[in-house]
């Protein structure tokens, strides 16, 4: 191939099919400024660059995926405990009013009446819960991957 | 069943493992993507950790139509330009956008980094650094990643003439300097 003919997309079109077939212009070419230039390009951008990325990246990868993944989960479910209590609300007044039942004080006063005891197992639950995620959760989500 | 095909499948239902090992084996990719984009190193991981939590939450939309690498480059891709954008607040090139268009005019090389570069590589590196963003990942997913005009097509939504066109452009405006360097060398 005479290379002073070729334009220069011809002259990178035949290089790409040698490179690509892994037949670099050899000494049997003819000895050309331009191919010898562009052999030497095409060297360089095929040379991984030397940055790299931290060991481990892809356990923190997968590590924030779980972390993600748990906090939408936990939202999840904290909207559909929110979503039963007002459903569980709604029911009790509707029944009362479908009955015609005088209970809404009635109700009001049966709670007045044991509220500490209500208080105090709503706390000790709480209690368990926050346990619960601040020692064993964390814990063993710092054992995952 | 394909390997890959495998591997999404186990990943879509919940096995985190198989996701580190999905990780492992496109880093390389994603790395060489956001690296040719982000002229900032301390953000280099960053974005390639929000490709990879990109990938993990659209991937059981990913439907085989491409390949993996090329979708997993795509997002690569956008999430990188996205982040330049964000970061420059203007134009994702340090070019005028005219430059792109008629590069034919644009002479990437002044004398005086002549003179600052001694070792010809680091001189040429200096260079693709100049050129547009589309430019240098086209320069890398066919040369690095060996992909094809189609799928560096896929990935930067661009059609395969203009692919092509601006691959052989990018190479013509890098061979000039190199050889206008050489030329300089030879008077030192």
């Amino acid at each position: 191939m005479a290379m002073n003919d070729i334009s220069d997309d011809d002259l990178q079109e035949w290089l790409d099919a040698s490179n690509r077939s892994n037949r670099k212009p050899g000494k049997s070419e003819p000895e050309d400024e331009a191919v010898r230039l562009y052999q030497q390009l095409y060297d360089e951008l095929s040379v991984e660059p030397v940055v790299g990325l931290s060991y481990g990246f892809s356990v923190s990868v997968v590590r924030q995926i779980q972390v993600k993944e748990t906090c939408r989960r936990e939202r999840q479910a904290y909207i559909w405990v929110g979503l039963c209590l007002f459903l569980m609300l709604i029911v009790v007044l509707s029944i009362q009013a479908v009955y015609r039942v005088n209970g809404l004080i009635e109700t009001l006063r049966a709670l007045d009446d044991i509220k500490f005891p209500v208080l105090f197992i709503s706390a000790l639950l709480s209690l368990i819960q926050w346990a619960d995620r601040r020692f064993v959760k964390r814990k063993l989500s710092s054992k995952l991957p | 069943m394909n390997d890959e095909e495998v591997l999404v499948r186990r990943i879509v239902q919940g096995d985190v493992r198989a996701y580190q090992t999905l990780v492992e084996r496109y880093q390389r990719l994603v790395l060489h993507m956001v690296g040719r984009i982000i002229r900032q190193p301390e953000d280099i991981e960053d974005v390639c950790q929000e490709v990879f939590i990109k990938v993990y939450k659209h991937l059981p939309d990913y439907q085989f139509g491409s390949k993996l690498s090329t979708w997993i480059a795509s997002i690569a891709y956008r999430t990188a330009i996205n982040h330049s954008k964000k970061i420059s607040r203007g134009p994702v090139s340090g070019f005028p956008e005219t430059w792109a268009s008629e590069p034919e005019d644009a002479n990437l090389v002044n004398p005086e980094e002549m003179l600052m570069h001694q070792d010809w590589k680091a001189f040429l590196h200096a260079q693709i650094a100049k050129l547009p963003i589309q430019y240098r990942t086209i320069l890398t997913l066919y040369h690095l990643e060996e992909l094809s005009y189609e799928e560096i097509g896929q990935v930067t939504s661009l059609p395969e003439g203009t692919v092509k066109n601006y691959l052989f452009r990018a190479r013509r405006l890098l061979k000039e300097a190199l050889q206008r360097y050489k030329n300089s060398e030879q008077w030192r």
